[in-house]
């Protein structure tokens, strides 16, 4: 729990920064795969993997999962039809009958409905919605930040000697 | 200090990062690393120990094994030294096994399956002593009375059975007859208010008086004659006239809703009928199920008084069910376990109840993920469990109940169905220290189709026999204390459906035979001198609640012949006495209950099939009257419209 706080502390840091909106923006779209996804798949083990072995934002996943959760769990009856569209096809078929009969594959749930429907809706949303979280991101950061920083109520706060103590301490805890 | 000051100050140089979370790699290579040291070192350890507690709790006593080997590339498991403590005598184990191999399949591990390739079990030995006795767990609380296991029902179900064509005091009851000289009329005067065919008979009765009663008021309420031909007169009533087209469409509707109107009541007299052909065909049956209970009353009766029957095969079926109940029980059990985690394919009214069973016990909240599953056909596909085969070897140890066993298990599994083989089970060997010889099994258990079938062939060309009571009562007890056997037993569950036979011998047998009456003695003692082979065959078929059982004996056959001449006179009579009661009894009251259901039957029927008939009639002819009015209609229309061409002079 105090990791995830703390993840979650970092990427409002972040956010609010000047630096690392790749990070964000990757963490985001990984989030939205990874909340899409249900769980206990082996695909969510291999999102999970992304999300601790490359340099994206941990919080920003974590946080993005929770609340794309929401949404696939209104979403999944559009999922399912997804899903029971592409499983049903016939031209299709015969790969899924060599992807069932294959070890490990079989774990990840492809032959489920949702799991198909939301896997493929995911993956080909992630790149839109990385884009779309830079972009937001970086506006974020020219109108709401940089207009608070130039706000009388930031500049009295950055003035305080808790502000300067805090900053000190930042500075060397990273 | 202000805000620039703050920023001017002087930072590190930050160092570029890469995609790749360094930090987070060397942790990761460390604890993979760890994983395998435990894995290498303490795993095992660590898995005998659990494998330890949990067959000590499982067998409520002390279970050790000496070494467990794990080879995660081979994906093997190596048990040795497995001792299980006796829960009755700690200082001994009731089964060691020498070693037990497991080599299962890495292809089905990723699968999530368990395929054992190979397995062997070797040095399997009973009884042996322990170095030190073993810890026993106190006992577990007693399995809750209301609902037994279905395994013990099952056991249950068959020994009602055999029961029920048992009498444990048979020679006991032959020796009674023999002793007795008093009449058996005085008993039966009795017994004579237990007959159950007689209070059915009165139930009957009085049933059928009070139906008779209600199904003619019900036929009296049905449509009578006159109200019937008033629908065709009420047809026949109506004026079909083209001149007046309009009238005549009225007069139209009109008779169709007369004609539905006399169809109704047709309907509800077929109804009224069919209800009274059911309910008559109950009262023919029932009457007809009286000859079963009549029967069953005699036999009742024939058990009260005692009276043995001195046929050949009703001896060898008393002397030798109790021998022949044990195995039956135990056999049903054993099925029924086999079943149990090994089931047959479902039938689709099973698929249908299981699927149904699974919505009802769905849990309530909706679950991400729970979309339709596609099943695609299965080409490498395992089952979660299957031992392809297991070798099964044993030699001769010291101890006293070690044998010299070989054998094989192939295809045990928990999806028989999608496998499409049967298990096999095949052991051959000798106990010699328990001068057992000749020990030949073949249990074959079919679970692939929809119809569960287990056969079985299992011979011992040489066993000594424990002690067999034929028959113990304060009369007479004999018993055979001591012989050599052989046996042979064949047989197959299909379903529930039991077809077995079995042959049995026993030679050098030491009896114990005592008897209150000396006739008795005398007459058992020379037959038995005279049998030097006791053979025992068994047929057996039918369901597990309705078994045929026909046992042939020399035993049997000897004892009834030794018998008959002494007791058949004294029998005869007392039948002859028990035959008359329940004619008396019962005979005038069954004639009576017969004259009632055909009188109500013929009566009832006549009545209602004449209402039928009238019915149907007068619909017919309300439905004739309404097409002859239509068609008279139509030609008066065309000759109207055939004066008119002539007038365009066509």
């Amino acid at each position: 729990m105090t990791l995830l706080l703390k993840q979650i502390f970092a990427f409002l840091k972040m956010l609010n920064s000047e630096t690392g909106h790749h990070s964000l923006a990757a963490g985001i779209a990984v989030g939205f795969i990874l909340g899409m996804t249900p769980m206990l798949s082996l695909q969510s083990l291999l999102v999970f993997v992304v999300i601790f072995l490359f340099r994206v934002q941990m919080g920003a996943a974590f946080l993005a999962a929770f609340f794309f959760k929401f949404i696939a769990w209104i979403l999944d009856p559009a999922f399912n039809s997804v899903g029971s569209m592409v499983l049903e096809m016939d031209s299709l078929h015969g790969l899924f009958t060599s992807m069932y009969n294959v070890p490990l594959l079989p774990l990840t749930r492809f032959n489920n409905s949702i799991v198909m429907g939301s896997g493929i809706v995911a993956i080909l949303l992630s790149p839109v919605i990385y884009f779309f979280s830079l972009w937001g991101i970086l506006k974020y950061r020219q109108t709401v930040v940089a207009r608070f920083k130039n706000t009388k109520f930031w500049k009295a706060v950055q003035a305080t000697s808790l502000f300067k103590w805090y900053y000190t301490y930042d500075k060397f805890a990273g | 200090m202000t805000n620039s000051q703050v920023s001017s100050t002087p930072q590190k140089p930050v160092k570029k990062k890469g995609p790749i979370r360094t930090g987070v790699v060397v942790p990761t290579l460390i604890f993979v690393v760890l994983i395998g040291v435990y894995f290498s070192f303490f795993f095992d350890m660590n898995l005998r120990h659990g494998l330890e507690y949990a067959g000590t709790h499982v067998n409520g006593a002390e279970v050790d094994i000496g070494h467990l080997r794990t080879s995660f590339i081979h994906a093997s498991l190596e048990i040795g030294g497995i001792q299980v403590t006796d829960k009755e005598h700690p200082e001994r184990n009731i089964i060691q096994v020498g070693s037990i191999r497991f080599e299962m399949s890495w292809d089905a591990l990723l699968r999530g399956k368990v395929v054992v390739n190979e397995a062997s079990i070797l040095d399997i030995a009973a009884l042996t002593d322990r170095k030190h006795p073993g810890r026993v767990l106190p006992p577990p609380p007693p399995p809750s009375k209301d609902k037994p296991a279905a395994t013990d029902q099952v056991q249950k179900a068959v020994l009602q059975q055999t029961q029920k064509e048992y009498n444990g005091n048979f020679l006991g009851d032959v020796a009674g007859m023999l002793g007795s000289g008093g009449s058996t009329a005085d008993q039966l005067k009795n017994l004579q208010g237990q007959l159950k065919s007689d209070a059915k008979i009165k139930e009957l009765e009085k049933d059928v008086n009070e139906k008779k009663a209600k199904w003619e008021q019900r036929i009296k309420e049905l449509p009578q004659g006159k109200e019937l031909q008033g629908y065709s007169d009420r047809v026949k009533a109506l004026k079909f006239d083209m001149k007046n087209p309009g009238e005549m469409a009225k007069n139209i509707q009109e008779a169709k809703k007369i004609v539905d109107e006399a169809q109704a009541k047709v309907k509800l007299i077929d109804q009224t009928q069919r209800d009274l052909k059911a309910d008559l065909g109950n009262y023919q049956q029932a009457y007809k199920d009286l000859d079963k209970m009549i029967a069953e009353d005699v036999r009742d009766m024939q058990s009260k008084l005692k009276l043995p029957s001195i046929d050949a095969k009703e001896f060898s079926q008393q002397l030798f069910m109790g021998m022949l109940q044990k195995k039956l029980g135990g056999l049903a059990k054993y099925v029924q376990l086999a079943r149990q985690y090994m089931p047959a394919k479902q039938t689709p009214a099973q698929q249908a109840e299981a699927k149904k069973k699974a919505e009802e016990e769905a849990i309530i909240p909706p679950k991400r993920g729970t979309g339709r599953t596609y099943h695609f056909p299965i080409t490498t596909g395992y089952p979660l469990f299957w031992l392809k085969h297991a070798a099964i070897s044993s030699e001769v140890t010291s101890s006293e109940f070690s044998g010299k066993l070989k054998g094989e298990i192939k295809d045990v599994t928990t999806d028989p169905a999608a496998l499409g083989r049967p298990a096999v089970l095949i052991l051959t060997g000798d106990f010699p220290k328990q001068d057992i010889h000749g020990l030949d099994a073949r249990i074959t258990l079919d679970h692939t189709t929809e119809v569960a079938k287990e056969s079985f062939v299992i011979k011992v060309a040489h066993f000594p026999t424990k002690e067999q009571k034929l028959s113990d009562s304060s009369d007479v007890k004999l018993i055979m204390t001591k012989s050599i056997g052989t046996s042979e037993m064949e047989g197959q569950f299909v379903n529930s459906e039991l077809s077995m036979s079995m042959k049995n011998s026993f030679s050098d047998i030491k009896y114990d035979l005592a008897a209150k009456n000396d006739i008795v003695k005398q007459i058992i003692d020379n037959v038995l001198k005279g049998i030097p082979t006791v053979m025992v065959n068994a047929e057996i078929k039918g369901s597990l609640s309705n078994l045929d059982i026909h046992i042939n004996s020399n035993l049997g056959e000897e004892l009834s012949k030794g018998f008959q001449k002494q007791l058949q006179a004294k029998i005869d009579e007392a039948k002859g006495q028990l035959k008359k009661l329940i004619d008396d009894k019962i005979g005038g009251n069954r004639n009576k209950l017969k004259g009632e259901i055909d009188s109500m039957t013929g009566g009832l029927t006549k009545e209602i099939d004449g209402k039928k008939g009238a019915a149907d009639k007068a619909t017919k002819d309300a439905q004739n009257a309404m097409t002859g009015g239509q068609k008279g209609g139509q030609k008066q229309l065309e000759d109207k419209a055939k004066d008119l061409l002539k007038g365009f002079k066509f």
